[in-house]
């Protein structure tokens, strides 16, 4: 499909000082698409949808919302639920609900009703008496209520209890059903997995890992080799752009492979093992090796 | 989308009204104790009656003086408006309206509000003068458009400096807010003390005291009452209308810079 | 319509690709049968609560297999013609499949090619007996 992506950024980068927050992250999300955003803390998530919607400016890059940079009128269509919490403490739901009632065309009140049973929320009460996940729970009501085109949230499911956390889930589910794009960030990759068909992992500022989870789990695979011997040192094999990183244990070889496994495996085949598997990994798995792995390169980098 | 502020402003002059109302029954009652009989209402109509003082003449300038107190005091109260939004600010910067538009109709908001604490008190005196029969005596003069102007003219230029101060920041408002009283006074005082204090620095006080907003208030008051050359302002802005227009021009500017300053900031 | 299908969403086998399999294996077993509709892709994405794009895409590649079709408007339904022989084909795939990953396990295990052979050999008269052909 060769439709505008929704969200594009572009060779973004965000210097605070001299510390690169974020360093050239182009990242493109398409109409209707989910994409889970991965990462450590402090591998720049956040700072990247703060300056997605110009909360925070960028250093250098492009940083595009439906074709244009982000403006007043971006958010008719448009809800934000960043990590921490930006309610009112001093107000109650029936207060915050009245603004979003006042500041959005699309102000859907029979939602609103609908979200605020579905959370089991108080209408009454000040937000400042909420526990965490109430208040989570508040500010995401908030965001669904205006049935956005567009949604960014931003750890949307912290401090929230498993129930809860699948509502989340079904919400944005449902809301790409209806066409709408989201880009979430999550410390719980099983959330991802679920809801997204696409993933990105961002360590210390990069872009590390891109793809849809399913073509990730169609090419990121381990190739066990276990050797009658000792494992064979296999020329220049951590350096191969396909292989993320190797393991050595006793005669056991495993390789941590981004790309054509079975390629690996030929090559793996010339140094006769006693048997060879290709594993399949889950996105815990990736993301492990991903962000983990680099530690590991990081001696070898030269690439 | 103005909304909450609407709803901050409902709430501080609410508690404004019950403090300056409180504190004008309070002074009515202690004013005019001697002939105060404990059973209120009747008791305190004859009380005010009875009184005999009523001066023969009630400047109109002096009850406006006390209501620009009133405002200049509740106008630093609402001075962090912008600032106050700062610890969350997402939740304005994405609805969908620009920020200067949002900011200029916050401060709109907070400058009606300052009006009305300005009526508040001015009224409640006239509702007083006139409760004990005074009202033929109240008199309008030119001075009364002169208080008119300075005093509101100093709450919005002390509103508009602690904006300017406060708007790019997080936290620290109230801070401000205090060390803006302190500030005021103190340098003040020391422009004052032209006996005590060295020449040089002297000169360095007159000119700090050129953003001081109480130094135009108490300069218009002293200059009004004790008659003499206020010491607290450089002689350039002596001359009531020069410093109205300063106070209204400093208090437009740090509205202005509050504004910029709350549209660059970053979270 | 209730849960026909189940995936798992934390094995490292892609979503869209255990769809089909649970798709081709309904059809295969008959409880889905020919004509008959499939959920549409918002109910099943929030039925096992995974992306609506990946369903989309499960639901393409069925199509394109011709196991189902789709009629803009109406929904996706089990394939009516020739259903028999889709059906045959898809019980093959699944198989397939299933005896693949047996295989490969076996030698994961290390057994050897002759081995494997005789052990199949044995499941095979198990459950084929002799006599019993098709």
């Amino acid at each position: 499909m060769n439709s505008t992506p929704v969200i594009a950024i572009r060779d973004f980068t965000k210097r605070y000082g001299s510390f690169d927050a974020v360093s050239n992250l182009t990242l493109e999300v398409e109409p209707g698409s989910i994409c889970g955003l991965l990462g450590p803390n402090g591998s720049g998530k956040t700072t990247t949808f703060k300056c997605l919607l110009g909360l925070a400016r960028q250093t250098a890059g492009s940083m595009d919302v439906e074709g244009a940079p982000v403006g007043p009128q971006t958010f008719e269509n448009l809800s934000y639920v960043p990590e921490r919490s930006a309610l009112y403490e001093w107000l109650t739901l029936a207060d915050h609900l009245e603004f979003n009632r006042r500041s959005f065309k699309n102000y859907d009140a029979k939602r609103a009703d609908e979200l605020v049973s579905l959370f089991r929320l108080e209408r009454k009460k000040k937000v400042g008496k909420l526990s965490k996940g109430q208040q989570t729970a508040v500010a995401l009501a908030l965001a669904f209520s205006i049935r956005p085109r567009i949604l960014i949230l931003d750890e949307p499911a912290s401090g929230l209890d498993p129930v809860f956390q699948r509502v989340v889930l079904d919400l944005i589910i449902e809301a790409a059903a209806m066409g709408s794009t989201v880009l979430f960030s999550s410390h719980q990759i099983g959330q991802v997995e679920r809801a997204a068909d696409r993933v990105a992992i961002l360590k210390n500022g990069k872009l590390i890992v891109d793809g849809t989870v399913d073509s990730l789990k169609g090419s990121e695979k381990v190739v066990e080799a276990i050797f009658e011997q000792r494992v064979p040192d296999v020329d220049g094999l951590a350096d191969d752009p396909r292989v993320r990183r190797i393991e050595r244990s006793g005669r056991i070889l495993r390789a941590y492979v981004q790309s054509d496994s079975e390629g690996i495996v030929r090559r793996l085949n010339e140094f006769s093992p006693k048997n060879i598997s290709i594993l399949d990994l889950n996105l815990e798995d990736i993301f492990i090796n991903a962000v983990g792995g680099e530690i590991a390169m990081a001696g070898g980098d030269g690439a | 989308m103005t909304y909450v502020q609407f709803l901050r402003l409902r709430k501080a002059l609410t508690i404004y009204g019950i403090v300056v109302g409180s504190i004008f029954l309070f002074g009515l009652i202690v004013g005019h104790w001697p002939n105060a009989r404990f059973d209120f209402g009747h008791g305190l109509h004859h009380a005010l009656t009875e009184t005999s003082s009523i001066p023969k003449s009630i400047p109109m300038s002096g009850v406006l003086f006390l209501a620009a107190w009133c405002a200049i005091i509740f106008a630093t109260v609402l001075s962090t408006s912008l600032n106050k939004e700062n610890d969350g600010v997402e939740m304005v910067w994405t609805k969908p309206i620009a920020r200067e538009r949002l900011a200029v109709q916050y401060i709109g908001l907070d400058l009606s509000a300052i009006l009305v604490a300005f009526a508040c008190p001015a009224v409640l005196c006239i509702i007083a003068i006139a409760s004990v029969g005074g009202l033929e005596y109240l008199r309008f003069d030119a001075r009364t458009w002169q208080t008119l102007i300075i005093g509101l003219g100093t709450a919005f230029m002390w509103y508009g400096l602690v904006q300017a101060l406060t708007s790019w920041q997080r936290g620290r408002g109230g801070m401000a807010v205090g060390l803006s009283w302190a500030a005021a006074f103190l340098v003040l005082s020391f422009a004052e003390a032209t006996h005590f204090v060295p020449g040089p620095l002297h000169q360095i006080l007159l000119a700090a005291d050129v953003l001081n907003p109480l130094a135009y208030f108490s300069s218009y008051s002293l200059s009004g009452y004790g008659a003499h050359a206020s010491p607290v302002l450089p002689q350039v802005f002596a001359g009531t209308e020069m410093r109205s227009i300063l106070t209204w021009s400093i208090g437009f500017l740090g509205c202005a810079g509050a504004v910029g300053g709350w549209k660059r900031l970053e979270v | 319509m209730a849960a026909i299908f189940t995936v798992d969403p934390r094995s490292g086998v892609p979503l869209y690709l255990q769809l089909i399999e649970q798709v081709k294996r309904a059809v295969a077993l008959g409880t889905l049968g020919p004509g008959e509709q499939l959920p549409t892709v918002k109910a099943l994405a929030l039925d096992l609560t995974i992306n609506p794009n990946t369903v989309a895409r499960a639901y393409r590649d069925l199509e394109h297999d011709g196991v189902i079709e789709t009629s803009p408007g109406r929904g996706s339904f089990v394939r009516g013609d020739g259903s028999a022989v889709q059906s045959r084909r898809a019980i093959e795939d699944v198989a397939q499949s299933v005896l693949g990953d047996a295989v490969r396990e076996a030698k994961t295990l290390g057994l050897s090619r002759e081995r494997a052979k005789e052990v199949f050999a044995a499941q095979l008269d198990r459950w084929f007996p002799t006599g019993d052909k098709e």
